[in-house]
């Protein structure tokens, strides 16, 4: 199977994050990044923000509480 | 009140985001005779909530903001597009600006990421909520997640 190209290994990065991609996949995705000139840096973005929307997350539910209201 | 935290994360407007939260109360009033007993009320209430702030947000989404995201989707398919993930981790430190850039999302990106991602929603639960397929939820949620790296980046 051939590599993947730097839309589609930017597009499956989102799954990657939630760990819904194969062991395949995300194999992948992994080498396409460690061998591409421009996708580490969007990669490490991408890890970045999604790590700030958890902390804000949990930090809600510590607050909040699991609940609605 | 959670919900209005939820729907001042949807709409980026608190003011706005009250009105929603209190139309959404005068509509479960009128619709209480159709409230299932089984069912959770917090839930049923909250899904009136989300449903409010979908209409809402959809109103108010402009041409604008639309060709805002056609041109940062096309920024994520060429190969030589980048961004400094420095300057991405300064601008994160800012809350505001994070909050700045949800604000910036199309209302589908928008839901998709307040509520998989600030919600603990499940991508199935957000596509059964919306009547969506999964793939339109996930493509939305992969959308607004590149769409916030590159708000991130344009604004430092």
């Amino acid at each position: 199977m051939g590599g993947l190209t730097c839309a589609e290994a930017r597009d499956l990065a989102s799954d990657l994050l939630d760990g819904e991609l194969s062991a395949d996949l995300a194999r992948r995705v992994h080498d396409h990044v460690a061998n591409c000139p421009t996708c580490p840096s969007l990669y490490r973005a991408l890890v970045a923000v999604h790590q700030e929307l958890m902390k804000v997350q949990q930090a809600d539910e510590a607050v909040w509480g699991g609940g609605v209201g | 009140m959670r919900l209005t935290r939820m729907a001042t994360s949807m709409l980026e407007d608190a003011a706005e985001a009250e009105d929603v939260v209190q139309e959404a109360a005068l509509r479960a009033l009128r619709a209480r005779t159709r409230f299932r007993s089984e069912a959770d009320v917090c839930t049923w209430f909250q899904r009136i909530c989300i449903n409010s702030c979908r209409e809402a947000a959809r109103k108010r989404s402009s041409e604008l903001q639309r060709l805002d995201a056609a041109r940062r989707e096309a920024l994520w398919q060429a190969p030589g597009y980048s961004v400094d993930p420095e300057a991405i981790a300064v601008a994160l430190e800012d809350g505001e600006r994070l909050k700045k850039a949800i604000a910036a999302l199309t209302p589908e990106q928008r839901l998709a990421v307040v509520l998989h991602d600030l919600q603990g929603w499940k991508a199935r639960e957000i596509a059964t909520d919306g009547g969506l397929p999964l793939a339109t939820v996930k493509s939305h949620l992969r959308r607004g997640r590149q769409a916030l790296v590159s708000l991130l980046a344009e604004a430092g």
